[in-house]
């Protein structure tokens, strides 16, 4: 048979063009769906009913990273009085660590004895030694998403990218034929974005940020924005403290050490702004009497005592 | 021989609202007023004791019920909010001044005991009972290294007037009357033998230091053994409702605060609440 | 009841002895007044330093004692603009981490060091802008 150029239009394909655009529609969307429910599935983790809850370590690992981990650890440690910090940032120990220390305090105390930095301690190879390990743990227990888990995860991607080439491959078609590809071009651009945004994979697993989520309500008297009291708490809720809420806890907890010690800032905070951690903020001025929320009560010097002024925030 | 209706209590502090939470005997704590804002829910530990059926008091500290000029009505309205947010049946503030004029003094300072300051006073405590409603008021007597001049009433004697006239209860800081009764150098026992005692709503107790010559109130330091035996000749006169450990920094170890606590309640014979 | 004017003058004398670096009124205690001076503008500092923890932070032991030397003749406005007054007073030498709470401040209130701070709009716009 062969294709006539100058005798009428003939369909691409042999399939009319809106035709075609509901087919494919229906395709991609079923396409899509699809790998959204088996990402889902595969991504879901293990059930919270019989899981316990995790290690101030665990916590860390999967709310931020490995500098996190090491930082609970310090904030245990800072806790039980028995890690320094000099001027120039060198890490020292200062005292014997207490019973109930969890392998990585362990670890990192041990690597602070001739002065280390905190890099020097989080690229150590004692300390990547159980943090290799833990990691991997949480990965097998599914927890959160290793390399390999997520490579898999990805591979998701390629359905819709195999969805997207038909597309392509029809586009170009209707230009030769002089088919108008407006419509398809419309519909092209919505798959081509989920195709793309499918290649990213969370590290975290459903069940990871459930078990997180569990556990910072439980342990709601350790958020930075109760200024909690680590002398008070002790060395494993300080570290839980870290672990749960990020680095700007032991910023807030023990801002001289993490000065000197140049322990960054900003992981894995949990949307709270820095500003809001100290003290409450009133939103409306007239009826507001309150003070800061570490207002004091009548204690004296020698008079009675008060907070400080009156007015909102002060 | 009566029991206490709430037994040993502590203060509730954000900073250690965990500690709080955990106290097995626990039914009495404190929060101070000026921390607690009306307008959005309250603190989640806080909301949870009091659906545990703990009693919750809000405290206020910046009323200045003893200043010259009368009392702000957004003040004592934000106090009968507390008191309804946390279902309390009455509210405590201090017999002192905070600010005077365009001053604010940050602190609790101390009032002359002379009729002109009564009247002064007892004008604003029936302000307060206004905007209170049905809220009972407890006024807390405080502790002060200076006196004014030329008072015309002694301690008991001013402090028993203004409960007579307004009929508020008395919020009872044994620490302050130890530190009173040290710095002025006189027992403390008999100024507690002055205080109208049948009236105490409830008891402060608190830790200080002595440093500079004086005995400074601090509350965040551990109640001295003095205290604690004040808070034993306290309860062989009579059952205060609840004795309340009053923490406000420096917060120590658990173990300590549990130490403290159990002080607390072997000087007043009553169970430990740890 | 009028307040006896009488009452209020003189209170106000004992609060400006105490926080503004006012004469002790005749007939009190001077020792005592100093002592108590001395105690509240302590007690002052620890509560700026918890409203403005890094602010604190880095005078680290010499926060206490340039504070309430700063603070002497001045009477207290609440912790959030009495760290604020005292960061702006310190001009350039305000150690780093200082500054950043400053700033951190400064997107969140509008201050303009006469009347109290006053919450910034929050909306999603100017927290991108602030970025």
């Amino acid at each position: 048979m062969t294709t006539s150029i100058v005798a009428g239009p003939g369909d691409t394909w042999g399939i009319p063009g809106p035709q075609f655009l509901w087919l494919y529609f229906g395709l991609a969307a079923v396409a899509i769906i699809s790998v959204l429910i088996w990402r889902r599935g595969y991504t879901a983790g293990p059930s919270l009913r019989s899981a316990r809850d995790l290690t101030a370590t665990q916590a860390a690992l999967i709310n931020g990273d490995r500098r996190l981990a090491v930082y609970s650890s310090l904030a245990a440690l800072r806790a039980a009085g028995c890690v320094e910090s000099d001027k120039r940032g060198y890490l020292h120990q200062a005292a014997h660590l207490p019973t109930g220390a969890s392998e990585l305090d362990r670890a990192v105390y041990a690597v602070t004895r001739n002065g280390i930095t905190t890099t020097g301690v989080q690229t150590h190879h004692s300390v990547r030694e159980v943090l290799d390990r833990t990691e991997a743990e949480l990965a097998r227990d599914g927890w959160i998403l290793d390399d390999q888990a997520r490579r898999a995860v990805r591979t998701g991607a390629l359905v819709v990218f195999a969805v997207l080439a038909i597309g392509i491959a029809r586009l170009f078609a209707g230009i030769s034929n002089d088919k108008p590809v407006g419509n398809l071009v419309l519909l092209l651009i919505p798959i081509g974005i989920a195709a793309f945004a499918l290649l990213s994979v969370r590290r975290v697993s459903g069940a990871g940020k459930r078990i997180l989520a569990k556990m910072r309500r439980d342990a709601q008297h350790l958020s930075p924005s109760q200024k909690p009291s680590w002398t008070t708490y002790g060395p494993q809720a300080a570290a839980l403290s870290v672990g749960l809420f990020g680095a700007g806890a032991f910023w807030l907890a023990d801002p001289a050490f993490a000065q000197q010690a140049e322990l960054q800032r900003n992981i894995a905070q949990t949307g709270l702004s820095s500003s809001s951690y100290s003290g409450s903020s009133c939103s409306s001025s007239s009826s507001c009497s309150s003070s800061s929320s570490s207002c004091s009560s009548g204690s004296s010097c020698g008079g009675g005592s008060s907070c400080g002024g009156g007015g909102c925030g002060g | 021989m009566t029991t206490s209706a709430f037994g040993v209590g502590i203060g509730w502090r954000p900073e250690i609202a965990g500690y709080v939470a955990g106290l097995p005997g626990l039914r009495f704590t404190e929060v101070v007023a000026e921390s607690l804002h009306t307008h959005a829910p309250l603190p989640d530990g806080l909301a949870e004791l009091v659906g545990r059926g703990v009693r919750v008091i809000p405290h206020g500290v910046k009323l200045s019920l003893g200043g010259a000029e009368p009392i702000r009505d957004e003040r004592a309205a934000h106090l009968h909010r507390c008191a309804e947010l946390l279902g309390a049946p009455l509210v405590s503030e201090h017999i002192a001044f905070v600010r005077a004029g365009d001053l604010e003094a940050g602190h609790l300072l101390p009032v002359p005991r002379t009729r002109e300051a009564l009247d002064a006073i007892v004008a604003n405590v029936r302000r307060a009972q206004a905007a209170l409603g049905g809220v009972q008021l407890a006024l807390e007597p405080i502790a002060a290294l200076f006196d004014w001049p030329d008072p015309e009433l002694t301690e008991g004697e001013f402090l028993t007037e203004i409960l007579d006239r307004t009929g508020c209860a008395l919020l009872l800081d044994i620490a302050n009357v130890y530190a009173n009764a040290r710095n002025r150098g006189e027992p403390p026992a008999a100024l507690l033998d002055e205080l109208p005692l049948e009236r105490i709503a409830y008891v402060h107790v608190a830790g200080g230091v002595q440093q500079g010559g004086y005995y400074h109130d601090t509350h965040t330091d551990p109640t001295p053994p003095e205290v604690l035996a004040l808070v034993k000749e306290l309860c062989a006169r009579t059952v205060p409702p609840a004795l309340m450990l009053e923490r406000d920094g420096d917060y120590p170890p658990a173990a300590t605060l549990t130490a403290e606590l159990d002080a607390i309640a072997a000087a007043a014979g009553w169970p430990a609440i740890t | 009841m009028t307040p006896p004017p009488d009452l209020a003058a003189r209170q106000r004398a004992l609060v400006a002895a105490l926080v503004a670096g006012g004469e002790v009124p005749a007939g009190f205690d001077a020792a005592a007044v100093r002592a108590t001076t001395a105690a509240l503008r302590r007690k002052r500092a620890g509560e700026v330093a918890a409203r403005w923890p890094f602010l604190a932070a880095s005078y680290g032991d010499a926060w206490v004692p340039t504070f309430a030397a700063w603070a002497a003749s001045r009477p207290p406005n609440g912790s959030l603009r009495d760290g604020w007054d005292f960061a702006l007073a310190a001009g350039d030498t305000l150690p780093g981490l200082a500054r950043e709470e400053l700033a951190a401040r400064e997107a969140e209130y509008a201050y303009d060091g006469e009347s109290a701070p006053v919450p910034r709009r929050r909306g999603l716009l100017s927290r991108l802008r602030r970025r």
